[in-house]
């Protein structure tokens, strides 16, 4: 099964790769989930919203289709309100980029959420409360009937990848 | 005689919630508060089941749950799972081979609870 009819199909997808391909498989996925998809929660773990927007626009997609959760942005400056974009102040806080989940799919009416990349909580958290934390998305996202995609990178942690693997509908390894 | 169970998870309130379903009931428990922890205990301790909650921190459930099937001395350790989210249906055929026996769903009934304990214990 490709990747696009894996995310048309499954619910909850773990996507396992070598760091060395992020850039080539991260473009792949955007456009599998775009494809099945009405609207996106991308939550940005590994770079800030402005890099994601802009690979969106230039990969030929309609960034309206898009709500970011950014992480990263506020760690560096204060960033101004958007609509399009939740600021959270850092990616250790846990809690609100579960708020803003919950805001993605409540009020922005996203019906699938990409964690690019969830391994990254790794330099930030123990690797138990990542689990702890994607196993709350994952709970969230099946009572809201809503997809979800969780990156992840071979290299971050193998453990993760074992643990997250117990609760996901599909693992897709590129 | 009174079949003893260990009970492996961080939450003090569930150590304390499930020692006080299964001691009323005539087991005696074994507590431990991490993986780790747990892992050290079972070196003595030799319990007729281990009742491993799924997220720790610092080593989880499966990853204990790993552990204990690596040891020759505990491998044939009857363990069941405590976990607050639904394992998928890739999940539960892990938890087969990991010979995992039950897993149950926090927060539970205390009576669902200890009759599956019950249920596996006298198997």
């Amino acid at each position: 099964m490709d990747l696009s009819q894996t995310l048309k199909e499954k619910q909850i997808v773990l996507i396992v790769f070598p760091k060395s391909r992020y850039n080539a498989e991260l473009n792949n996925i955007i456009r599998a989930a775009d494809a099945s998809s009405q609207k996106i929660c991308y939550v940005c773990l590994n770079k800030p919203y402005n890099s994601i927007l802009s690979n969106i626009k230039t990969m030929g997609l309609s960034e309206s289709k898009y709500f970011f959760v950014d992480v990263l942005t506020s760690t560096v400056k204060t960033p101004a309100p958007l609509d399009y974009c939740e600021f959270v102040q850092s990616p250790s806080a846990l809690t609100d980029i579960s708020l803003a989940f919950s805001k993605a799919v409540q009020e922005k009416g996203c019906d699938n959420i990409l964690f690019d990349t969830i391994s990254t909580l790794t330099i930030y958290q123990d690797i138990g409360e990542i689990i702890k934390f994607s196993q709350n998305m994952m709970t969230k996202a099946r009572v809201s009937n809503v997809k979800s995609v969780y990156i992840t990178l071979k290299e971050d942690s193998e453990e993760l990848v074992k643990d997250l693997t117990m609760f996901v509908d599909e693992v897709v390894e590129l | 005689m009174a079949k003893t169970i260990m009970i492996v998870d961080d939450e003090p309130h569930i150590v304390e919630l499930e020692k006080a379903i299964l001691e009323s009931n005539g087991f005696k428990t074994i507590t431990a508060y991490s993986g780790a922890d747990g892992l050290k205990l079972l070196e003595k301790a030799k319990p007729d089941l281990v009742v491993l909650d799924m997220m720790m921190p610092g080593m989880s459930g499966r990853e204990v749950c790993e552990k204990i099937r690596k040891n020759p001395k505990t491998k044939a350790l009857k363990v069941i799972f405590v976990t607050v989210a639904r394992f998928s249906e890739v999940g539960k055929l892990s938890l087969k081979d990991m010979n995992v026996l039950d897993y149950i769903t926090k927060p539970f009934d205390n009576d669902d609870f200890l009759n599956r304990i019950k249920k596996i214990v006298s198997k």
